[in-house]
């Protein structure tokens, strides 16, 4: 639908009268030799991107034959596979091996089907860049609390590591966006903070979901505090913890509102959060709260294993706008 | 390339396309017509200012198009950097400008009604910020994300909108999501 329908047409008349012109012209046809130009690249990049993925296919492959040996029962942990070219891959393979008790332990189901598919769909082609290339042999399905949780050990061009993707219990979720995908993230990484994923669940209730490295029993998230300072920094969201399974734990946050973050009607767009609305009132209001949070791990026997800072983005829904949130068609609401 | 795979084309690809291809850029304004006015009206709480502003930032556009560079910006962040500009600008000088639209050469202004602008603001007012975030995703995400979230549509529906499945929404949902909160964590 149009709203400037005869503006449009002034528009499109000026950028013909431009394409005829003889001043134009000129450009014109470089820009239409530009835009060949720039098609040309694109062609010659996906040859690239497809060789690079058939030679990761390859090297995962080559580094999969050595790792099985590993992951069989009494297999070494994080002895060193493969050699000479795609030594990198396989060091990233062993790595995770040694990582990630959950992998060594069992193989996802032979047969791809289910859940098994759809994660593996979900790596598909991103935003932009190069589509993950999954190692099928690794992958691993751990389902707990009602979630299912599938580690996707992956190269997408730029990281070697391991990717996840989340499956929440029906009726949980934004709008039942029943799966969450994520880039590979480094062993390296994983062994500093773990991989984790805050979703919206319902009412004040966020989960977060991790993958932590081996010899981590418990996770804990506390201290939160916004990651941009707009008034309050420190988040009353109090301190949580979950037990890890199969290195992944589940941590559940609550009061987790548009009114804990102290949002206002000038504040919330210019954070990036959404709403919608129907005659000057707030019907639905999401609001996505880039925060911090102090992140504890701690072995079986209680003793700290890492205290660090993470980065987390909370999603704070409601149907009902916080006390201080007007409109914008509300005069008070109204700024510049 | 005819006019039926404009909508399949990218922001960058339409931009570039646009000084040979006058329909390249119609498709382009289509794409973020609403858009523009939403984040004009959102700083100038004035439907007949923003429209105005948004006629010059499109022509403004137009007469830049073949100066965008893809590697540099999305073609969304540029456009509403153009429309910024020309908010700035109206400030500074009281008054808003139409010399782009001059220099393309459009002369006479479109005069709205009271009703044509009320209708206006109706509908932009009604999707809020969110259609300037949502602006910023890619065209796939953005419509799924605008039907679920925003219309609070079935899957099912709109995949079959859109002629595709429904675990291909819910993933592009997903990812429209994820994209957004990532550009949160990004901003300074």
């Amino acid at each position: 639908m149009t709203l400037l329908s005869e503006f449009r047409e002034q528009l499109l008349e000026a950028a013909t009268d431009r394409a005829r012109s003889p001043r134009v012209s000129g450009r014109s046809g470089a820009t239409r030799r530009e835009w060949r130009r720039a098609r040309t690249p694109i062609a010659a990049a996906t040859s690239v991107l497809v060789v690079i993925a058939v030679v990761a296919v390859a090297l995962l492959t080559l580094g999969h034959a050595g790792a099985d040996r590993s992951s069989t029962p009494g297999g070494q942990r994080g002895r060193a596979i493969g050699s000479g070219h795609g030594g990198g891959v396989a060091a990233t393979r062993t790595q995770l091996l040694s990582e990630l008790g959950v992998l060594r332990r069992g193989h996802a189901p032979a047969r791809p089907s289910g859940y098994y598919q759809h994660s593996l769909s979900l790596t598909g082609p991103r935003d932009s860049g190069t589509p993950p290339v999954v190692d099928r042999s690794l992958v691993r399905i751990v389902r707990t609390g009602g979630y299912t949780v599938a580690l996707l050990p992956a190269t997408d061009g730029h990281t070697t590591g391991l990717a996840m993707t989340v499956h929440w219990p029906k009726g949980t979720g934004l709008w039942n966006a029943e799966f969450e995908i994520d880039d590979p993230v480094s062993p390296t990484a994983i062994a500093r903070r773990g991989i984790n994923d805050v979703e919206y669940v319902t009412g004040a209730v966020n989960r977060a979901v991790f993958v932590v490295p081996d010899g981590v029993a418990r996770v804990q998230l506390s201290r939160f505090q916004l990651a941009h300072a707009d008034g309050r920094s420190r988040v009353t969201i109090a301190a949580a913890s979950g037990l890890v399974h199969d290195n992944v734990a589940l941590i559940t946050l609550r009061g987790v509102t548009p009114a804990a973050f102290d949002r206002t009607s000038r504040t919330l767009p210019h954070k990036g959060g959404i709403f919608r609305q129907r005659h000057c009132r707030v019907v639905s209001l999401l609001d996505f709260v880039p925060a911090s949070a102090q992140l504890t791990w701690w072995s079986a026997g209680g003793n700290r294993i890492r205290t660090t800072r993470i980065r987390v983005t909370l999603d704070a829904y409601s149907t009902q706008a916080p006390p201080n949130f007007l409109p914008s068609c509300h005069p008070a609401g109204r700024h510049h | 390339m005819s006019e039926v795979h404009w909508p399949q084309a990218s922001d960058a690809e339409l931009l570039a396309a646009t000084a040979a291809e006058p329909d390249a850029f119609a498709a382009f304004y289509d794409r973020y017509e609403t858009a523009v006015i939403g984040y004009l009206l959102n700083r100038t709480h004035d439907i007949e200012v923003s429209v105005d502003l948004a006629s010059e930032a499109f022509a403004a556009a137009l007469a830049s198009a073949s100066r965008y560079r893809p590697d540099r910006d999305s073609a969304a962040s540029w456009l509403f950097t153009i429309a910024q500009s020309k908010l700035t600008d109206s400030l500074r000088r009281g008054r808003v400008e139409a010399r782009a639209r001059r220099r393309v050469g459009i002369r006479d202004a479109v005069q709205y009604d009271t009703e044509s602008l009320d209708r206006i603001e109706s509908i932009v007012s009604q999707s809020g910020w969110a259609i300037e975030l949502l602006a910023r995703l890619p065209a796939d995400q953005r419509e799924a994300v605008r039907s679920r979230v925003l219309d609070e549509r079935p899957y099912e529906e709109i995949a079959r909108t859109l002629q595709t499945s429904p675990l291909v929404i819910r993933q592009r949902v997903s990812r429209g999501l994820r994209s957004l909160r990532r550009s949160l964590n990004e901003s300074p």
